[in-house]
């Protein structure tokens, strides 16, 4: 049989919930209002900064501030750091803005930019690179989590494929927890925008403990996460 | 494979399980650090209970009104983009996705960690049909390459020790390593790497459905569930029906209790937002996505007064915590689903007559529902499974007139609680004369198996949970003292 219409699949729901067919509209429930509130409620912007500074400790991520005249050099330091040699960008404004690729190409690094007209090249560029570097749509300080956005100029790949990822983020769009992003994410779909096809909180570098709980950090995705703080 | 593995009876699954060493001693440890974790967490969180309860809400709220979500949610997801499957039971789930790969003309794909997989026994009938689905999270790839049975729902190899699995890619997949987790782990990070970027098909499960975007999410630490829906074509996505929340919002609370509840973290390494395939001119992600919804027996549920049990969100707490689990292990209870949640699940997805005595696979203690987080009462549940059961006729006599007896005792909770204190007088209640669980408890059948061996253990776990109780009141005193000051 596999499968079958959707008004069908729906009719042992309605069954079991005992009503004549799909209602048109439920009883609304408040999802705005909670607990999720509660906490850091009045967490100012430096109160976020500084949480988010602690608890990337905590996962392991490194975290730089910088303003946008010193961005360059914060991640070429970073890159150095990290031992990249190959390093792909997203093909994003602020990488031009803050003079990314020029700084990389000066630093010795062979820096690819994300390529939409070569989707083959992008992906294989980012397999053989060590170090990714993306632009955040915000972070959030109680998990030290950067909210990465995948758009055509922005891959999925970079954040995923190279060893490490250095994430950049304005200061401004750091909130103090997931509740908050999600608010500008329904404000967003309020207005009618189209949600990207992924939105990716990234949380430190990926780790496992499927081996006697042993924590091992760097399996499917980057081994090394870092975050730049940008004020402006 | 399924929802049960092993069809042995009961006890001689127990047995089984109480004589290996090793596993019993490794659950006893994974109970213990990832309790302690999760409770250091949890203390942190001042309005914890106020999150539970928010989270039961949500759970309900969606329950009570499943038709119109599944449909809202369906109806978002494709019009993201997404192609739609409705999948009335497992078999329906499984002819839908080998149609798929019939028109895909694929053999192989990746496949990230997802109960719903296992529910319907997807691997072996793809395997049948000679696709090759590769387990992606390096637990199920463990269990995957060793032809085993998962322990645990969310560290399903917590029963193979760290020369077993080094032993296990040796011989099979030409490792050459030591016994080391880290090294190990870097193996299987190359390893699949490759099959990552040659893979066309990727399949993931969904923790959560957005009614409002018709979004999917997935969590995970490894990466491979990112992995999984970055690299391959096409995408398939299989969920059961009450995976559903009505919005973006709602994923806060239930991420806040998620993680900390699974695995004692605040966070995962990713949590990814999925919302139809990548958009015209994006490089990377599925260009299609499936997305199967399979009910399998959920109405029934629904109907019931189990209905509870489907605010489940597979964190596994329960069975961290259940002194139970703690003996027999995941592999006492023969279903992919053990522990306290399964307990509840297993019998109302396979019926009685096969999950067999399950229900009996329980103290009745309540350490199970004090932890979940969308505060299911597990413990009642699993009381009432007896009660059915009994009813029914699927109980021997004996069973039943003994286990009505105990029903009185173990149904009120406050003389459970006093029953339980190590060295209180009440230890008598359960224990009859001879101040050991024995064959007085005998209408708990599957205790028979153990109580010689491991009674004390048991204890220490009360007298533990005895001990967080005045914790917690001294707490909510000093926090008094401190308001009244
Ligand atoms: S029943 Fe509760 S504690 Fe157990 S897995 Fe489900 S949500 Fe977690």
């Amino acid at each position: 049989m596999a499968s079958v219409r959707l008004e069908e699949f729906l009719q042992p729901i309605s069954r079991a919930l005992e009503h004549t067919h799909v209602p048109e509209s439920v009883k609304p429930y408040d999802t705005f209002a909670g607990p999720q509130r509660e906490l850091l409620a009045h967490a100012t912007q430096e109160d976020c900064i500084a949480l988010l500074k602690q608890e990337a400790q905590a996962l392991g991520t490194l975290v730089r501030e910088a303003t946008p005249e010193t961005t360059a050099q914060v991640i070429t330091d970073l890159v150095k750091e990290l031992e990249g040699a190959d390093v792909v960008f997203a093909d994003s404004p602020e990488a031009d803005r803050y003079d990314i690729p020029q700084a990389l190409a000066a630093a010795g690094a062979n820096a690819y930019r994300w390529d939409a007209q070569n989707p083959q090249e992008s992906i294989a560029q980012a397999e053989k690179a060590q170090v990714g570097i993306s632009f955040a749509y915000g972070a959030i300080a109680e998990t030290a989590t950067v909210v990465q956005e995948s758009t055509k100029n922005s891959g999925r790949a970079i954040c995923l494929l190279p060893e490490a990822h250095i994430a950049v983020v304005k200061k401004k769009n750091v909130v103090a927890r997931m509740v908050h992003i999600l608010d500008q994410l329904e404000e967003r779909i309020a207005n009618k925008e189209v949600l990207p096809s992924n939105i990716t909180f990234i949380s430190g570098p990926s780790n496992t403990a499927d081996i006697e709980l042993v924590r091992v950090v760097g399996v499917h995705g980057p081994v090394h996460a870092a975050i730049v703080l940008v004020d402006e | 494979m399924g929802i049960l593995y092993d069809q042995a009876p009961l006890k001689d699954k127990v047995e089984r399980a109480l004589s290996d060493d090793f596993k019993h001693h490794a659950i006893e440890t994974a109970q213990d650090v990832i309790t302690q974790k999760r409770q250091a967490l949890v203390d942190q969180v001042e309005n914890w209970e106020d999150f539970r309860e928010k989270a039961a809400e949500i759970r309900n709220h969606v329950l009570e009104n499943l038709d119109y979500y599944v449909k809202q949610f369906a109806q978002n997801a494709e019009a993201a983009g997404c192609t739609m499957h409705y999948a009335p039971t497992a078999e329906d789930a499984i002819d839908t996705i080998l149609d798929i790969f019939d028109e895909l003309g694929e053999t192989s794909c990746v496949k990230s960690k997802s109960m719903m997989t296992e529910e319907i026994g997807l691997n072996e009938r793809l395997e049948e049909h000679g696709i090759h689905p590769i387990e992606t999270d390096c637990a199920e790839n463990i269990i995957q390459t060793a032809g085993d049975a998962p322990s645990h729902i969310v560290v399903p190899a917590l029963h193979f020790d760290r020369n077993a699995i080094r032993d296990l890619y040796r011989e099979r997949k030409g490792y050459t390593g030591t016994n080391d987790p880290e090294e190990i782990t870097h193996f299987l990070r190359t390893m699949l790497r490759s099959e990552f970027m040659n893979a066309h098909v990727g399949i993931t499960g969904c923790n959560f459905g957005v009614a409002e975007t018709g979004s999917c999410t997935l969590v995970s630490n490894e990466g491979n569930a990112r992995m999984a829906s970055t690299i391959p074509e096409t995408q398939i996505i299989v969920m059961g029906i009450e995976r559903i929340v009505p919005d973006l919002r709602s994923l806060d609370v239930m991420m806040e209790l998620l993680v900390r509840s699974a695995v004692g973290a605040k966070i995962t390494s990713s949590f990814s937002l999925n919302t139809g395939p990548a958009k015209p001119g994006e490089v990377d992600g599925p260009k299609t996505v499936h997305i199967v919804m399979v009910n399998n027996g959920r109405t029934n549920i629904l109907a019931s007064k189990y209905r509870p049990m489907l605010r489940c969100i597979r964190c596994g707490a329960c069975m961290n915590t259940c002194p139970v689990y703690r003996h027999i292990t995941g592999h006492g209870y023969g279903s992919i689903y053990p522990g306290p949640m399964g307990i509840v699940l297993t019998p109302l997805l396979v019926g009685y007559s096969k999950a067999e005595k399950l229900p009996y696979a329980c103290t009745l203690c309540g350490a199970c529902s004090d932890v979940c987080p969308v505060k299911i009462p597990l413990h009642d549940l699993i009381l009432k499974h007896r009660i059915d059961m009994v009813r029914l006729g699927y109980t021997p006599a004996v069973e039943s007139s003994l286990f009505t007896a105990g029903a009185k005792v173990f149904s009120n909770r406050l003389l459970y609680e006093i029953a339980t204190t190590v060295g209180a007088p009440g230890t008598q209640i359960l224990t009859g004369n001879s101040g050991h669980i024995d064959s007085g408890s005998v209408w708990i059948p599957v205790l028979n198996g153990w109580t010689y061996s491991r009674d004390l253990d048991v204890m220490k776990h009360k007298k533990f949970r005895t001990q967080l109780a005045e914790y917690q009141k001294q707490k909510q005193n000093r926090h008094q003292d401190q308001e009244d000051a």
